[in-house]
């Protein structure tokens, strides 16, 4: 029995099906709003994504890899399509709903999105707050996820006085503390040196191996092709080598050597 | 965490917080100025009324009543309950008493055989008001046998007259504009704040925080914006009184008045408005906190 809301398909962690967004420029004349301009950021898009995978998602900028994890995580809503992630129709749900949603998954920011009054170990745990996690048990957690990312030093430091690497191990720190079964990525290594940008993809792998499903958003192809695994590439807002979702399960067009 | 999150917003915008602690506080301080002149007043009034305490209706009868006629109409002023303590002064007694105060000069001239019976009787002055008294008072003077009453209504209160009646008026109007002053400053500097931390509230929002984990934090900066604005704006109201009017008492208040700091019940008053106003405040930044997350 599938409840309303709820995929009939909740073995994917991510699921899309035909997903338009258009964005509309407006102007009010005589009194009636007026489209003026639009641009058509994701055209048709379907895809479907299993629990315990790993993706990348790749594409130029302006392809539409932000807005597509924007409308997975439920923080922009689709013209058309439907939308589920972890299960839950997403373009049905209500902000509240949403917010619980996202609780459920790890996010991870290409500018980090840490909170900069905060040390590293309150960073970590600011989610555990929001799941209203005892005391004992988020020191617990963050004690093991801050061994994960080898940052047991700077667990006191404030985040400013971090590099870019150690920033991004905390932002994947706090994305990861709550053991979610999916995260999603948006540009992680944007801002790091290589050597560190393929350190942080190797956090992620080992987490695919725990049975969470990744979803990593990236314009470097170098990482790509030496890290491997599913790729969808977003051209101009369409998936288009994955027109059904049987193709995407050896879209391996880099095949690069699998950690 | 919230504390050092609510520290970080409020060194977010240092001289805006100061500018609006102070503008809040000079508010507070107008108003409460004005709660201090409104309760001196006050006591003024009550000493006065304390001085005079139950003051006396003098009913002057005429002499030639018989003693039935008198003890009759006594009867009828002691059956009103607005009356306590009715005593009958006799004419000669009310001679010696106008030749005290006048002199002999003028009770030789009137001549004792007119003087007046004369009753006295206390009002009690806190169960009737100035309107009933008037009603009352026409009646009184037509009982028979009664030459005049003594008006008594400057010392009964009205709803319309007392220095407290028309200050209250006056301080609702006050109140609820410095309400909205200091409602209209912290919201504006709330909405700076949240401006300033936007990428960090929305990154709360993103991550799945509830609106009200968002909003606790705004709450509670205007709140401590209020508090501090309301205690300096006591401290100034202190100084004024205590340390300022003093040194210029001969020249702005009558000789031997001493003005009183607010009462603890108007203290803590103004100290509640000062943050339930910029609490209010915070109420306008609502509707940025209610809307759908963003990356920020």
């Amino acid at each position: 029995m599938v409840s309303a809301g709820q995929s009939a398909f909740s073995h994917f962690s991510i699921e899309l099906k035909d997903v338009d967004r258009e964005f509309r420029a407006t102007n009010k004349v005589g009194g009636k709003e007026q489209v003026t301009d639009s641009v058509q950021a994701l055209s048709r898009v379907s895809l479907r994504i299993q629990q315990g995978e790993f993706v990348f998602l790749t594409g130029q900028s302006g392809a539409g890899k932000s807005t597509l994890l924007k409308i997975v995580l439920g923080l922009d809503t689709p013209t058309a399509g439907e939308v589920f992630t972890l299960g839950q129709a997403v373009h049905k749900l209500s902000e509240a709903q949403r917010r619980e949603l996202r609780r459920e998954i790890g996010i991870v920011y290409q500018d980090y999105k840490l909170l900069p009054s905060l040390s590293v170990r309150e960073n970590i745990e600011v989610p555990l707050h929001l799941q209203n996690i005892n005391s004992k048990e988020r020191a617990r957690r963050v004690d093991e996820i801050l061994e994960t990312i080898q940052l047991q030093n700077h667990a006191k430091h404030n985040v400013q006085t971090l590099s870019g690497g150690e920033k991004q191990r905390v932002a994947l720190a706090r994305a990861l503390v709550l053991c979610p079964s999916l995260i999603i990525a948006d540009e992680p290594t944007g801002n790091l040196d290589p050597q560190t940008a393929r350190s942080i993809v190797r956090l992620l792998r080992e987490i695919k191996g725990k049975g969470t499903t990744v979803l990593l958003a990236t314009h470097d192809m170098g990482l790509v092709r030496d890290f491997g695994g599913r790729v969808l590439e977003l051209i101009s807002g369409t998936l288009p080598a994955n027109k059904n979702h049987k193709a995407y399960k050896v879209p391996r067009f880099w095949s690069g050597a699998e950690l | 965490m919230i504390a050092k999150i609510l520290v970080r917003h409020l060194q977010a915008r240092p001289l805006s917080s100061a500018l609006t602690i102070l503008a809040v506080s000079a508010a507070l301080t107008l108003l409460g100025s004005f709660w201090t002149i409104t309760e001196n007043l006050e006591k003024v009034r009550m000493s006065q009324t304390k001085a005079g305490e139950s003051p006396s209706i003098t009913f002057f009868v005429d002499p030639s009543l018989s003693a039935d006629e008198v003890a009759k109409l006594q009867s009828n002023i002691s059956s009103r309950s607005y009356f306590v303590g009715i005593e009958t002064i006799k004419p000669e007694e009310a001679g010696a008493e106008l030749e005290k105060q006048f002199g002999k000069a003028l009770t030789d001239a009137l001549g004792s055989e007119t003087f007046p019976l004369m009753i006295k009787a206390k009002l009690q002055s806190n169960t009737i008001n100035t309107n009933e008294w008037n009603v009352q008072m026409n009646e009184l003077r037509s009982l028979p046998g009664v030459l005049d009453v003594d008006d008594g209504s400057d010392v009964l209160p009205s709803a319309k007259t007392s220095i407290s009646s028309k200050a209250f008026s006056w301080s609702t109007i006050f109140l609820v504009a410095v309400l909205m002053v200091v409602s209209l400053l912290v919201s504006h500097l709330i909405r700076l704040i949240f401006e300033s931390n936007r990428g960090e509230l929305e990154t709360l929002k993103v991550l799945g925080a509830s609106k009200s984990w968002v909003f606790f934090p705004l709450v509670v900066e205007s709140a401590i914006i209020g508090f501090v604005a309301s205690a300096l704006a006591l401290g100034t109201l202190f100084w004024i009184v205590k340390g300022v009017l003093p040194q210029y008492s001969e020249i702005l208040l009558p000789s031997g008045t001493q003005l009183e700091t607010l009462s603890m019940s108007s203290n803590l008053g103004l100290l509640a408005l000062g943050v339930l106003a910029a609490m209010l405040g915070a109420l306008f930044t609502w509707p940025l906190v209610n809307k759908p997350a963003t990356e920020g």
